[in-house]
């Protein structure tokens, strides 16, 4: 379970996160949606520890992120998988390489694998995201779809509890996303993972969503099933259904409207 | 006013910069045992930074001889003191240009090429992806480079010290008239004193040393840059220009402080 439970951020005098509760029940997946630029890889990155908030909790499966030592995150990212919006391949790395990173740098004793069975994992997962073909490409020599796969990959190989993902449609056509949005729900059906995953993609939102939560200001301002937020009456939440411009933070602050 | 704010936030961001790197370099030094354990990573970035770099400083460490004995043979020769044209090049080589100039070099291939590396991988969130791996960034991207330089920075100026020495010696041989054996000889013998256990001349023992030095402080400025670029493809040029820029000042700051240290 994923609890984010009155969280502030602030970067500098820009105020991203208000007061920001979010509660993710297990085996679920929620979507964070909202337009770009709003907070929501912001969301994201607290809960794996990659930035801390100003004050607030976040706690995953039951162990407190915001205030854990750098070894206690480092075991706790173990359970977490994070697909990054641009893939974030290393570069210098095969595709199957990327993917058998993370076994390859297990440091406990316990994780440790043998080659063979790092590469049968390899080959099990890229077939999974089918990039099996793919394995000794390099990550410029693939399409920016492939490389999302090939990341989800290596986000599948350690088996995570907890898949985090940061725009997985951004910048793909729509057979692509729609490949990705399969492949979200089938990991999600085959491993029963609980997932987040942030986009400004509505068609995808209500695609691989259980729980669609809309954030403006700061917050989230509705949260329902897909069915709940297509029927909203909600003007925000509509505005950005129906492509209608939503004022920023700035742009409200400067009107001297309130924060909701 | 702007000014004065300028210069304030010009102090915090060097002061931060500062304590990143020391931090990093110290934090690299307290994993050192593991880094030998990446054999494969370490041979990778010892090829980087010693192969690759070599032919550079092979060729800038000739024309440094040739140059030192050119220039100061002509003045000697006025003096009728040409015979310590060898005494000269071996000290100044050996203790000063040979680890400044190879030093240098370094900055501009190795430590440039560090920081900008570093900074795409920070930048394109490389770096953020390798930690929610559960892989410890320094371990994985920083030791290497820094173990590799340490180690590299010594070997590369030992041989740009005898490359320069060769250099310096067909200047003599050539114009000054001064056979090469007598040559090779006084530069051997005027590497005076010795440096304790290591068997070593001092003069030739402090430009090594200097050298693991600057190696070291090329490698953890150009790391620690890298990963604070910020802001897409202009974060990574700040990053690099920053790298270069304090590796230069570093490189003569400690130079100065080595060589006040052992020839007070």
């Amino acid at each position: 379970m994923i609890q984010l439970e009155n969280i502030n951020k602030a970067f500098g005098s820009r105020r991203v996160l208000i007061n920001y509760d979010l509660e993710v029940k297990e085996g679920e997946t929620f979507v964070i949606m909202g337009p770009s630029g709003i907070g929501k890889s912001v969301t994201l990155k607290h809960m794996v520890g990659l930035l801390r908030p100003d004050s607030g909790t976040v706690v995953i499966n039951g162990h407190e992120v915001s205030t854990a030592s750098r070894s206690e995150l480092l075991r706790m990212r173990r359970e977490i998988g994070y697909l990054f919006q641009s893939g974030a391949l290393l570069n210098w790395m095969s595709v199957g390489d990327n993917v058998a990173l993370p076994l390859r740098e297990s440091r406990e004793r316990r994780h440790r694998l043998k080659a063979d069975e790092i590469e049968r994992r390899v080959i099990e997962e890229l077939a999974t995201v089918n990039m099996a073909s793919e394995r000794d490409k390099f990550p410029a020599e693939i399409s920016g779809g492939m490389r999302k796969r090939a990341a989800l990959a290596r986000v599948l190989v350690t088996g995570p509890k907890i898949i985090l993902y940061d725009e997985p449609t951004a910048g793909l056509d729509p057979r692509m996303s729609s490949t990705i949005s399969n492949l979200i729900t089938s990991v999600q059906s085959r491993f029963g993972v609980t997932s987040v995953v942030v986009t400004h993609d509505l068609s995808h939102a209500y695609e691989v969503g259980d729980r669609i939560g809309m954030m403006h200001l700061g917050r989230l301002i509705e949260i329902g099933t897909p069915e709940e937020i297509r029927r909203t009456r909600n003007p925000v939440v509509r505005d950005f259904i129906e492509g209608r411009p939503i004022l920023s933070m700035d742009e409200e602050t400067q009107l001297g409207m309130h924060l909701p | 006013m702007e000014l004065l704010r300028f210069t304030g936030q010009f102090l915090r961001q060097s002061i931060t910069g500062a304590g990143f790197t020391v931090q990093l370099l110290l934090s690299t030094l307290a994993r050192l045992p593991r880094g030998f354990l990446r054999g494969r990573m370490l041979l990778d970035q010892m090829y980087t930074c010693g192969i690759k770099p070599l032919p550079v400083v092979v060729v800038v460490g000739v024309f440094t001889g040739i140059i030192l004995a050119y220039q100061t043979g002509l003045e000697l020769d006025r003096f009728g003191q040409r015979e310590k044209i060898a005494d000269i090049i071996g000290i100044v080589l050996c203790r000063e240009m040979g680890p400044f100039i190879t030093a240098i070099i370094l900055t501009a291939s190795v430590g440039a090429a560090m920081a900008a590396e570093l900074g795409t991988m920070k930048v394109s969130e490389e770096i953020d992806a390798i930690e929610c791996m559960s892989i410890d960034p320094i371990e994985f991207l920083v030791m290497p480079r820094i173990l590799a330089l340490a180690m590299l920075a010594p070997i590369l100026t030992f041989i740009g010290d005898v490359v320069g020495v060769i250099g310096g010696g067909f200047i003599s041989e050539s114009q000054l008239q001064i056979p090469w054996n007598l040559y090779i000889r006084s530069v051997v013998d005027s590497l005076s004193g010795s440096a304790g256990a290591t068997g070593l001349p001092k003069d030739l023992f402090v430009g090594l040393l200097k050298a693991v030095v600057f190696g070291l402080t090329i490698a953890a400025v150009g790391c620690s840059s890298g990963l604070r670029a910020q802001g897409g493809a202009l974060g990574v040029g700040r990053a690099t220009r920053r790298a270069v820029v304090v590796s230069f000042i570093l490189i003569i700051v400690f130079g100065y402080i080595l060589t006040w240290f052992f020839y007070p």
